[in-house]
């Protein structure tokens, strides 16, 4: 069997049914291929915060903003409910080396436009009575929020199926097809051949697996969350939440140093959100354990005391399941959109780590336009995979 | 009659009836995971620990494979809904008896 198209997405988690969707408005035949069905991986297995203030002023933010721009204006042209909602979101400081750390990062961000303010003990307390009168503040921005990522991921694949996209649910790629090497299409697993103009990469954690037939290796790697769901309960807090801790991680490593403290070892953080349907999702740790999916006791146990320290009336509410996800770490926290040179028809985009909803929509935009060659909304160098090299 | 029966309610803590359940599967759902996504079946109280089952076989049903080719949920801790504060217990809370 031999199938011509104009363009092949390898994936469909959020990022490739994302750039599926912004493909299937064109005039062209696009193949959507996935080894299991659709989300199957990190995107599904993830919680719904979409925040920009957890974003670095420069690209990161930048590409935050515009995201929620588009997401905000599909959640009114998809069918399926995204339950997106920009409720604000709050950091929450519990610490005096947070509280330090937080105040000069609040003050780049207002530098850099983006509308957000430090609010001490008393005036968070008031626009969220059930935290814990022991934190030390937080910061606000109005226009973070969340959303539901299953049925984000979802829409943009369901929409992108009606628009006429051909989607190859449980295929694999067995290789690459060559001619004067160049790459000029794939052979799937069930030994169909398919024929494109430009291979667009969405592969995640996997995609080493598959450059390793071309011999090239990005630093992305599996960086394990856990995430814990409550029963559903009535609205509980106004806002979407991290915890200073959460956010350290990503923005200043340098104060979760200390490995005597177990919390630092499994890279624990607060990362929570009541879901449309009642339920809280409680997360999350951050740790390297190849690709081992399962939750662990201790794991839950510290993220739920975190939890508790800041919102102690979680005390009496049930947990009825536990899940995780892998996330694409990459070392610098940026993700890859790039083509992967000397193959210029080919073109990665992963590495999101968990930046993924927040950016796909913007994502699957930018790469739309790599694939038509149009100029790009962007400039991303700074994302480009020579960067490594 | 078929419209009667479409309309049993397969998962009943989010009361998922049967009908929906065929037209996940219609649009694409191939496992008890898939459905779960695009219904909310099995992601209640329980679990899906009353109706991963009877989602698994409908899927069978409706495909025409066998039962055992269907892809069941992952299974994890917590077994039943756990209250948080059994995870923060503090040693200074117990009380002693006298």
């Amino acid at each position: 069997m031999k199938h011509k198209y104009d363009v092949l997405v390898i994936g469909a988690g959020i990022i490739g049914s994302a750039i599926a969707y912004f493909l299937s408005k064109e005039k062209m035949k696009v193949a959507v291929f996935e080894k299991e069905n659709i989300g199957a991986g990190a995107s599904n297995a993830c919680g719904g915060i979409v925040f920009l203030q957890s974003k670095n002023p420069g690209i990161s933010l930048k590409l935050a903003v515009e995201s929620i721009y588009i997401l905000e204006k599909l959640k009114h042209e998809f069918e399926r409910d995204i339950e997106y909602e920009q409720k604000g979101g709050l950091v929450i400081i519990n610490s005096e080396t947070e509280k330090k750390a937080f105040s000069k990062k609040v003050k780049e961000h207002q530098a850099s436009g983006l509308e957000i303010q430090m609010l001490d003990t008393e005036e968070t307390l008031k626009i969220e009575p059930f935290l814990s009168r022991e934190i030390l503040g937080s910061t606000y921005c109005k226009l973070d929020g969340s959303i539901n990522p299953i049925a984000l991921t979802l829409a943009f694949a369901e929409t992108a199926i009606k628009n006429g996209i051909d989607f190859y649910p449980s295929t694999e790629i067995e290789n690459f097809i060559y001619e004067n090497s160049r790459i000029i299409g794939i052979i799937s697993n069930k030994q169909e051949k398919f024929f494109a103009d430009k291979i667009v990469l969405a592969t995640g954690i996997y995609s080493n697996q598959l450059l390793s037939k071309i011999n090239i290796q990005l630093p992305i790697k599996p960086r394990r969350g856990q995430v814990i769901v409550s029963e559903p309960i009535a609205p509980l807090l106004n806002h979407a939440l991290l915890s200073g801790r959460y956010l350290a991680a990503k923005l200043f490593p340098e104060i979760l140093e200390d490995l005597t403290n177990p919390l630092n070892q499994m890279g624990i953080g607060l990362v929570f959100e009541q879901a449309k349907s009642g339920n809280l999702l409680i997360g999350s740790t951050r740790e390297f354990v190849g690709e081992n999916k399962e939750t662990t006791f201790q794991g839950i146990e510290y993220i739920l005391k975190h939890a508790i320290s800041i919102i102690p009336s979680l005390e009496d509410i049930n947990i009825i399941r536990t899940f995780s996800g892998l996330r694409p770490y990459t070392v610098d926290g940026l993700p890859i959109i790039s083509k992967l040179i000397p193959y210029d028809n080919l073109i990665i985009a992963a590495g999101h780590e968990g930046d993924g909803i927040t950016l796909s929509a913007i994502t699957g935009k930018l790469i739309k336009q790599m694939v038509l060659e149009e100029k790009l909304n962007d400039n991303i160098e700074e994302l480009d995979y020579n960067r490594f090299l | 009659m078929p419209k009667e029966k479409d309309n049993v309610l397969i998962c009943r803590c989010n009361e998922v009836s049967l009908k929906e359940i065929k037209e996940a599967i219609k649009e694409g759902a191939i496992t008890v995971k898939d459905v779960k996504k695009r219904t909310r079946a099995g992601m209640g109280l329980c679990q899906g620990r009353s109706c991963a089952k009877t989602v698994a076989t409908i899927i069978a049903n409706e495909l025409k494979i066998p039962i055992e080719q269907v892809e069941m949920d992952t299974q994890r801790i917590p077994v039943r809904p756990v209250k948080i504060k059994n995870f923060s217990y503090k040693e200074e809370n117990h009380e002693t008896q006298i």
